[in-house]
């Protein structure tokens, strides 16, 4: 019983820091607003960007990095809005809003936000190629999506961390599933957690199911595509110990999806060192002050 | 494996394991070149955001011996609660292995 009332307390203070969390960079909603507008054109979308020059040179940076591989240099935020497209740039932004929102996130014993960002940022780079393989229009959305699965964790990180210490340090002792220790020690998981920040962010339910439901692919027993492969890019990413999920155990692998998702046999032997370099890279990129 | 650097970490004395190209995709400097002082300055001047980098034993990693590999092999499987089953997972497995064994190198 005073386990259920202690739990019931942690959550409690846990929905108020989620909703207390600040609100995405308002350049954020800027360029949503603007590209929603039909009549918008590619100036208009720089200048909204134009507005945050943190985001520019970011923004720039990718641009001229081998994720795109465009032979000119990109040199301006237009340019950089008409080669990669408005609802692309609009990808890039929400991964840089979340990552600014996090900066000063703190390291706890055993799990530091630099090997949790490298992590997420390879399973952003799996996901994009297995979108792109399966024939999707938006694989940056893939991509943003790979890159902030995990903020659910940086989320009790930052609220709760002497807990959250103590609860990774359980999940690596006892090669237990992290998401398994969270449920039993605070009654609710950082997918969860992930799901309610996008919920109150606004962002879609496409998103917001993925990250809550990343760990099997499935969203109330039905196939969901971007779930899914962010879950098989996160399991990819723990075997190949690309940065620091927060526990040792590889994520179980949910088989079912293989019904849906369908990649060539030499899948990841054929493009493992594109998306190695892309990992590498994007590290160096967006970890850089 | 090679490395991705920006322009503020390139050090005289680093190999390319990739040509710096301009903005026509020509070739300005080739693969293999040894980077010295004089090409800071002249990958400023080009607009240089990054160069990819050989790193200590690039070129002596192609041979890995059985022993890691079966090391690596264990490693990885006292990690999973799961078996690879099919040809992707069986590629997954191989991939990660690879990997991991040329990373303790």
């Amino acid at each position: 019983m005073n386990n259920k009332v202690t739990q019931q307390k942690l959550i409690n203070n846990l929905m108020v820091k989620v909703s207390e969390f600040p609100t995405l960079p308002t350049i954020y909603s800027k360029l949503s607003e603007t590209i929603n507008n039909p009549t918008c054109s590619a100036a208009d979308v720089a200048a909204v960007i134009s507005q945050d020059q943190a985001a520019v040179t970011k923004i720039l940076k990718v641009a001229n990095s081998s994720v795109y591989g465009f032979v000119r240099k990109v040199t301006s935020i237009d340019q950089a809005v008409v080669y990669i497209g408005f609802q692309q740039i609009k990808a890039l932004v929400l991964a840089l809003s979340v990552i600014k929102l996090f900066v000063n996130a703190k390291d706890i014993k055993n799990f530091n936000p630099d090997g949790f960002w490298r992590y997420s940022f390879a399973t952003g780079s799996i996901s994009r190629l297995i979108a792109k393989t399966c024939g999707e229009k938006i694989i940056e959305d893939y991509f943003v999506a790979g890159i902030i699965h995990g903020i659910g964790k940086l989320m009790l990180m930052t609220s709760i961390p002497p807990i959250y210490e103590m609860i990774v340090q359980n999940a690596k002792l006892s090669n237990e599933y992290l998401y398994v220790v969270e449920r039993k020690v605070l009654g609710i998981s950082h997918m969860k957690i992930a799901e309610m920040l996008c919920d109150k962010w606004k962002l879609s339910k496409t998103l917001s199911n993925a990250l809550g439901n990343y760990h099997t692919g499935f969203v109330d027993g039905r196939f969901h595509l971007m779930a899914s492969i962010i879950h098989i890019s996160t399991v990819t990413s723990s075997m190949l110990e690309l940065g620091d999920s927060g526990m040792k155990k590889v994520p179980m692998l949910h088989k079912e999806i293989w019904k849906h998702i369908s990649l060539p046999d030499d899948f990841f032997t054929k493009n493992y060192q594109v998306f190695y370099k892309d990992y590498q890279e994007m590290s160096s990129l967006l970890l850089s002050k | 494996m090679p490395e991705y650097i920006t322009i503020d970490e390139i050090m005289p004395g680093m190999i390319l394991s990739e040509p710096v190209q301009n903005n026509f995709g020509q070739t300005m400097i080739p693969k293999d070149f040894k980077i010295e002082e004089k090409h800071l300055r002249l990958f400023k001047l080009w607009n240089v955001t990054g160069i990819t980098i050989k790193k200590d034993g690039d070129d002596k990693k192609k041979e890995i011996s059985p022993e890691l590999i079966k090391k690596m092999k264990d490693k990885l499987e006292s990690r999973m609660a799961w078996k690879s089953e099919n040809s992707l997972e069986n590629d997954l497995f191989s991939c990660a292995i690879r990997h991991l064994a040329e990373n303790e190198q």
